[in-house]
């Protein structure tokens, strides 16, 4: 599905540029992306080294699994039968999130896919745990928004926090409606 | 409210440096731990670069040939009827693709209809419950190589969807 995304992003652009007669600069936007790619990629690795870093000091304190202990017990019921290291990681993921701490959930989030891809008796089809991480993921349970909210004040808002309630609403129905998606076709399809 | 605001930019600062306690009253070596965890950042990072690439040069492409406009332009017409503004179906459009480009659209739009307009609470509250939906899956799926993302992006886009909808009805309802 994702390939068939990408192809006609690329195929509908390409196309478009050249029945406009601008197919010249089809290269210089292709160039500009990639580019960007780089730096983004060179300031996220910064950032996530940073996270990482400090995450395994929480690790090796043992502060992550009184974390994880925490959120445990409720994301224990969408997974039931993930092995620990990918629930670990998974937790961890979820818990950053929900603190706006998306930065450092990410690598946790990646390493949680190695896990469950560890797990999964498929090759390069998605198991039905990784979906449901998934969704949990694009959900964005963020409990403060933190970057909406220091733009809003940024931005001179009279109640830059005010967004909090609706967003939390705007975000916990669709996931929960994601959740029920995932067991459904997970029923469906027969375990894993 | 006050306490809101400033629990959101107090929670990362007090979390690293409860860590960094913690750790030492653990009799962690702190300066090595984390060294230690940063070393996997490199190779994420490593991993990362073909990702954006694909995603970013894609993106570019689409936005720039203004097709990307056209599809929200499209998309807006039927849905202003049910009283959605075109604005919010544009960061709508754009919001899996790019983070950081919604995050340009939600400034503009706070520029162009002012930031305490209804269409920019609802493109906020947007923005704050939804996620790069694309670009996490790409990434996230990409990371281990699997390329067949089965009932995801159908339960993905349907929250994306719905998150829409829910915005404009918490906003309306709420503020």
């Amino acid at each position: 599905m994702m390939g068939i995304i990408w192809a006609a992003l690329f195929t509908a652009g390409i196309i478009y540029m050249l029945f406009t007669g601008r197919g010249d600069s089809v290269l210089g936007l292709v160039t500009d992306g990639a580019s960007r790619a780089v730096s983004l990629s060179i300031s996220l690795a910064g950032i996530y080294c940073f996270w990482l870093g400090i995450m395994n000091i929480a690790k090796k304190s043992g502060l992550t699994d009184k974390i994880a202990s925490l959120t445990a017990p409720l994301l224990r019921k969408l997974f039931p039968n993930t092995g620990e290291a990918a629930f670990d990681r998974i937790t961890m993921n979820i818990s950053a999130n929900m603190l706006g701490l998306s930065n450092a959930a990410t690598p946790f989030g990646l390493q949680a896919m190695k896990a469950l891809k560890e797990e999964s008796p498929f090759s390069d089809k998605a198991s039905d745990d990784m979906i449901m991480f998934l969704i949990l993921n694009t959900a964005s349970l963020e409990i403060i928004p933190s970057t909406v909210i220091s733009l809003r004040e940024s931005m001179g808002a009279a109640n830059p926090e005010a967004v909090i309630l609706p967003s939390l609403i705007a975000t916990a129905f669709p996931c929960m409606i994601g959740i029920i998606i995932c067991r459904v076709m997970r029923k469906n399809n027969g375990r894993n | 409210m006050d306490v809101i605001k400033s629990a959101a930019g107090l929670i990362i600062p007090l979390f690293i440096l409860f860590v960094i306690i913690y750790g030492v009253a653990k009799r962690v070596n702190v300066y090595e731990a984390f060294c230690e965890g940063a070393e996997e950042g490199v190779s994420l990072a490593i991993k990362m670069l073909p990702l954006m690439c694909a995603m970013l040069s894609g993106i570019s492409l689409f936005r720039g040939s203004g097709l990307l406009e056209m599809l929200s332009n499209a998309i807006s017409r039927p849905l202003s009827f049910i009283g959605i503004p075109a604005e919010i179906v544009s960061l709508f459009v754009i919001r899996p693709f790019s983070g950081s480009a919604s995050l340009g659209m939600l400034a503009d739009i706070f520029e162009t209809c002012g930031v305490d307009s209804e269409t920019a609470l609802i493109a906020s509250v947007m923005m704050g419950s939804t996620e790069t939906t694309f670009y996490t899956v790409a990434l996230y799926f990409g990371s281990v190589g699997i390329k067949k993302t089965r009932y995801t992006l159908f339960a993905a886009v349907f929250c994306d969807i719905t998150s829409m909808f829910l915005s404009v009805l918490a906003v309306r309802l709420l503020l």
